[in-house]
């Protein structure tokens, strides 16, 4: 089959692998309809995530149809499926208390997490091998674990498009905003509105909140979150600290959520600061989302952080967060959870994730994805890859 | 025994270098923060092995006591597994549920009430024998084994089934010891932290059988690694 390999930093490919086969009793091999590019595949890409391997294949939002089951599966042929990224056994302490990313039973190399984090979480598809090294499924079939307990059979009544976000950032822009306990008039802030600060900003006003104000400094992406019903705010524009006390009366907004994860950007000191200090190999996460976020929350009040964060934090100014009495809430995303109700969600019409959708491409076009992803912000926020696409058919068309 | 005639094969020199190489490429692979020392672990314990069973006469020759006099660090591991403690006994009980999982456990034949024929099969495909004698055993709560008289090492070990507070099932502990009889002798140091990382490794995989039924794994998986020799290339970021 073909499948997008890493190779590198900054280097896919397209190459034909073996097919996946079944290699446990809950194993489902789908064949991929649609798949999509996500921020975190930009870490693989960019080469910020240790411990991938050369050949690896990426791809951790996809969805397709159900080819082959092993000998407990729920699931039989021709099933139409959203896999969530996140893999769980269903079974365990964690997945019992629906804290599904936590699962104890689905990464081979927990030791390895246990080592760099203490415990381990669950395993995910098409991510380094501390979660497991499972490929993923930016290719034609993939293997999909615990078919059982993944992934979530959608009606032919809704397209690929409006349900492949299922997978991972629709539940995880969910998540970030039910984790800010939001109280009726509540004000949210949204920093980074690349597609998962887009679905906070439209869950966090779906779950009730009475103001949300989305940061970034690409105009598309405001755009996009204005029309979501968000307050714009472009960081190149205003000092963000600032024009958060004006907009709250000086309180600050009751919930803060980190969209940008490690791969801040900002002119500010210390953007500066991080990056000098990544060029120069003292690699530790990027925060100034993060670190205006804590500066701007009122006290008492929640930061939700949906964003990546891989090791280290530097320069994390924790007396404040002390002194304003601060909640954190962040972890991946338990996408077993939401799915159900996300995907009644969108056949009711209240929601369709498609809007984040800006390009459509087959999977052979997967190096330029990536490239134009990385480069572009501008003009790019989430791109959509199928497999049953070819280059040609697609010039042709 | 098995593990005897394969002695012969290997001279004490390369005994030495494979045990001084191993224990590099191990404790170098973990002392790194980076995970994607893997490679080298694997290696490094392979090696390691391979030194320890072919320096395993020599010591077995120093090594007389397997009484409870044994002494050395003691390597108890433990995992909480969502089970009642008398199912996990019985089915840990049934040596012969070894291999299904402990990884470097290829076959276990019964001998009789308490005593069975253990094949590990270590990384790089060495294989050796030894036999395993029960030496106390509690159902439904825990069993204590050592290696029976001419196996190639002096080991003791035992496993408990302790009802977890709450709801929350079964606390697994296990421990392993390796006799260090002869003076703090280099196997001794070495042996029960490699041990140690395994049974780790071996609770891990016995909790997923209990509690999801199969192991986790992505043995046999697609990659663009079939096709070129690139699994050194890695996302390493300098620490
Ligand atoms: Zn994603
Ligand atoms: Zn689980």
């Amino acid at each position: 089959m073909k499948a997008v390999c890493w190779n590198g930093k900054n280097d896919v490919r397209v190459e034909t692998v073996p097919d996946p086969k079944i290699l446990n009793p809950r194993d489902a091999i789908v064949r991929i309809t649609s798949t999509a590019i996500c921020g975190s595949d930009l870490h693989l890409y960019n080469g910020v995530i240790p411990t991938l391997q050369a050949g690896d294949i990426l791809g951790h939002e996809f969805m397709g149809e159900v080819v082959e089951v092993g000998h407990e599966n729920g699931l039989k042929r021709g099933d139409r499926v959203v896999v969530p990224f996140t893999i769980s056994c269903g079974n365990c302490f964690f997945c019992k208390k629906t804290l599904f990313s936590l699962c104890d039973n689905s990464n081979p190399n927990a030791l390895l997490a246990e080592k760099a984090y203490g415990q381990s979480g669950a395993g995910l598809f098409g991510f380094s091998h501390m979660y497991g090294g499972y490929a993923g499924g930016q290719a034609e079939y993939v293997r999909v674990p615990f078919a059982d307990v993944g992934p979530i059979k959608v009606p032919e009544s809704v397209t690929d498009e409006q349900v492949l976000f299922l997978s991972d950032i629709f539940p995880t822009g969910y998540m970030a905003a039910e984790n800010c306990n939001i109280q009726p008039d509540d004000i949210v802030a949204v920093w980074g509105c690349g597609p998962v600060g887009q679905f906070a900003v439209r869950s966090a006003l779906l779950l009730g909140a009475g103001q949300v104000i989305a940061i970034d400094n690409v105009k598309s992406r405001l755009k996009l979150a204005e029309q979501g019903g968000a307050v714009p705010l472009n960081y190149d524009e205003v000092d963000v600290i600032d024009r958060l006390k004006v907009m709250t009366g000086g309180m600050g907004p009751d919930s803060c959520i980190d969209c940008v994860g490690m791969e801040s950007h900002g002119v500010s000191v210390d953007a500066i600061y991080d990056r000098v200090k990544q060029s120069v190999f003292l690699a530790t996460d990027r925060l100034h989302a993060l670190r205006q976020a804590i500066q701007a929350c009122r006290k008492g009040g929640v930061i939700s952080v949906p964003g990546v964060y891989g090791g280290v934090l530097d320069k994390f100014n924790f007396g404040a967060a002390f002194a304003k009495g601060l909640t954190f809430r962040m972890g991946q995303t338990h996408v077993q959870k939401y799915m159900p109700k996300l995907l009644s969600l969108v056949e009711s019409g209240l929601i369709d994730p498609s809007i984040v959708i800006t390009h459509r491409m087959g999977l052979d076009e997967a190096p330029e994805g990536y490239k134009l992803f990385n480069e572009d912000k501008d003009n790019c926020i989430k791109i959509v890859l199928s497999p049953g696409v070819s280059r040609r058919a697609e010039v042709r068309a | 025994m098995n593990a005897s005639n394969r002695q012969s094969n290997i001279g004490t020199a390369e005994r030495w270098i494979s045990l001084a190489l191993g224990t590099e490429f191990l404790y170098r692979s973990l002392k790194k923060r980076n995970t994607s020392a893997l490679p080298a672990a694997i290696i490094g314990s392979g090696l390691v092995y391979r030194g320890l069973m072919n320096y395993c006469p020599l010591y077995s020759a120093l090594g007389i006591d397997r009484s409870s006099r044994l002494h050395g660090p003691d390597a108890a591991v433990t995992i909480i597994v969502a089970k009642p403690p008398a199912e996990l006994y019985r089915f840990w009980r049934d040596v012969q549920n070894a291999p299904l999982f402990m990884s470097h456990v290829s076959a276990v034949h019964v001998l009789d009430q308490t005593h069975s024929e253990w094949t590990m099969t270590l990384p790089g495909g060495h294989s050796f024998q030894w036999t395993a004698e029960i030496t106390a055993d509690e159902p439904d709560s825990g069993f204590e084994w050592r290696s029976a008289k001419g196996s190639p090492f002096s080991v003791n070990g035992n496993v408990r089934f302790k009802k977890a507070h709450g709801c929350r099932g079964t606390q697994v502990i296990a421990s392993i010891r390796f006799s260090r009889s002869g003076g703090g002798s280099l196997l001794g140091k070495l042996a029960t932290p490699l041990a140690k990382y395994s049974v780790r490794n071996d609770l891990a995989r016995f909790k997923s059988l209990m509690e999801a039924g199969e192991i986790p794994t992505t043995e046999g998986q697609p990659s663009g690694r079939v096709w070129a020799d690139r699994a050194l290339v890695t996302s390493e970021v300098p620490a």
